[in-house]
């Protein structure tokens, strides 16, 4: 219907669609509100332009945020935000159990390729082939920063969750996230 | 679906993220104003204009765009990719005395020099009472009267789409006088 390009669809559509795609925003944009209605608004203007390029054999909601990851693929590479990162440590922790910080707040801490990854794979159910040719990266490599982004939140969010095996010792409530790739420098790394 | 596990099992919070978020209504009258301002949307209440086959006077709009009338040029640049109309303008009330008509006159040079979100005027004129049809006869060239002489005048726009243009060409102020507008296109030569 948005075809016609009439406001009275367009709104119906924005109402329809904006709030799962601003959450999508929101958890990519580590909550920076101000980005995220900005890569809404462009999600929207690009839809809309492109329409005629979109082929009814995917849903509209998955085009729709396919736009809206591209649209946050520029906004880090223009803030140089990495998306491929190659070693991201879990230190030891540094607050008791009581000031275990929130997930979204764990979320909002990952450097932006371990966040996009999780989000996007986590979140959002995209598959690792299509999250590489989302984010222009490997797929290899996709699967690579998931493993660290929740090895990451882990060690955010404490050792309550973690799967048997893993390295997070009991008590490692809150982390610090040690930055050791230097291309990294622009991400809100550090606790 | 994905295609490795879940990570909930490994960070279940992850679970606990709403889906949705309501974006501040502030966003939703912002993109509706872009794509307005890109010829993307059109706005509540304005029906598209039919562009029906008229009488054959893309000539006129030709030759006028040719000499390159100037009659409410913009500065602005224009909204690439942009493509050349002829707005005809037909019939609309002749009554009124001199005051009446520089009022209406200057209403149109007005809405020719604003800024438009579907394209911008380039040029125009009004035309005469007195016309000509000149056409080949056997015994030469003829002069006759037209067929139809309620040409009033013209102007030149330029839009990015039909669409645009014919929104352009709803918002002129002819219709107010009850006159018609006809949108042609005018080809590349």
């Amino acid at each position: 219907m948005l075809k016609s390009r009439d406001e009275a669809s367009f709104r119906a559509l924005y109402a329809r669609h904006s709030p799962a795609l601003y959450a999508l925003a929101l958890r990519l944009l580590a909550d920076r509100t101000h980005d995220a209605d900005d890569v809404l608004q462009e999600c929207w203007i690009r839809a809309v332009a492109g329409l005629r390029d979109f082929v009814w054999q995917s849903q509209l909601r998955t085009w729709l945020a396919a736009i809206l990851v591209n649209c946050c693929r520029e906004l880090w590479r223009t803030a140089r935000e990495e998306l491929d990162v190659h070693e991201i440590e879990v230190s030891a922790p540094n607050v008791d159990v009581g000031s275990r910080i929130d997930v979204a707040n764990a979320l909002a801490r990952l450097p932006t390729g371990y966040r996009a990854v999780l989000v996007l794979h986590d979140i959002a159910g995209f598959t690792h082939d299509e999250i590489a040719e989302q984010l222009r990266i490997e797929t290899g490599t996709s699967k690579s920063q998931l493993s660290r982004a929740r090895r990451a939140m882990r060690g955010l969010l404490g050792s309550a969750h973690a799967p048997p095996g893993s390295d997070s010792t009991p008590g490692s409530d809150s982390a610090n996230l040690t930055e050791s790739d230097p291309g990294m420098e622009s991400d809100p790394v550090v606790a | 679906m994905t295609d490795d596990t879940k990570s909930h099992d490994f960070v279940p919070e992850l679970g606990s993220l709403p889906n949705e978020v309501a974006p501040d209504s502030a966003v939703e009258q912002r993109t509706i104003a872009a794509l307005r301002q890109r010829s993307l949307l059109r706005p509540q209440g304005v029906r598209a204009v039919g562009l029906r086959p008229l009488l054959a006077l893309a000539a006129v709009a030709v030759i006028a765009f040719l000499y390159g009338l100037n009659v409410g040029r913009s500065d602005a640049p224009p909204r690439a990719p942009q493509a050349s109309f002829a707005l005809m303008l037909y019939g609309g009330s002749t009554g009124g005395d001199s005051s009446a008509h520089a009022v209406r006159a200057a209403e149109y040079r007005r809405w020719a020099s604003a800024e438009h979100p579907w394209g911008r005027v380039i040029g125009g004129e009004a035309l005469g009472d007195s016309a000509w049809t000149v056409s080949q006869a056997k015994a030469g060239v003829s002069l006759s009267k037209p067929r139809s002489d309620d040409l009033v005048g013209f102007f030149l726009i330029q839009a990015p789409s039909r669409e645009a243009a014919a929104f352009l060409a709803a918002e002129c102020p002819h219709l107010k006088y009850g006159g018609r507008v006809v949108v042609r296109v005018i080809e590349p030569t």
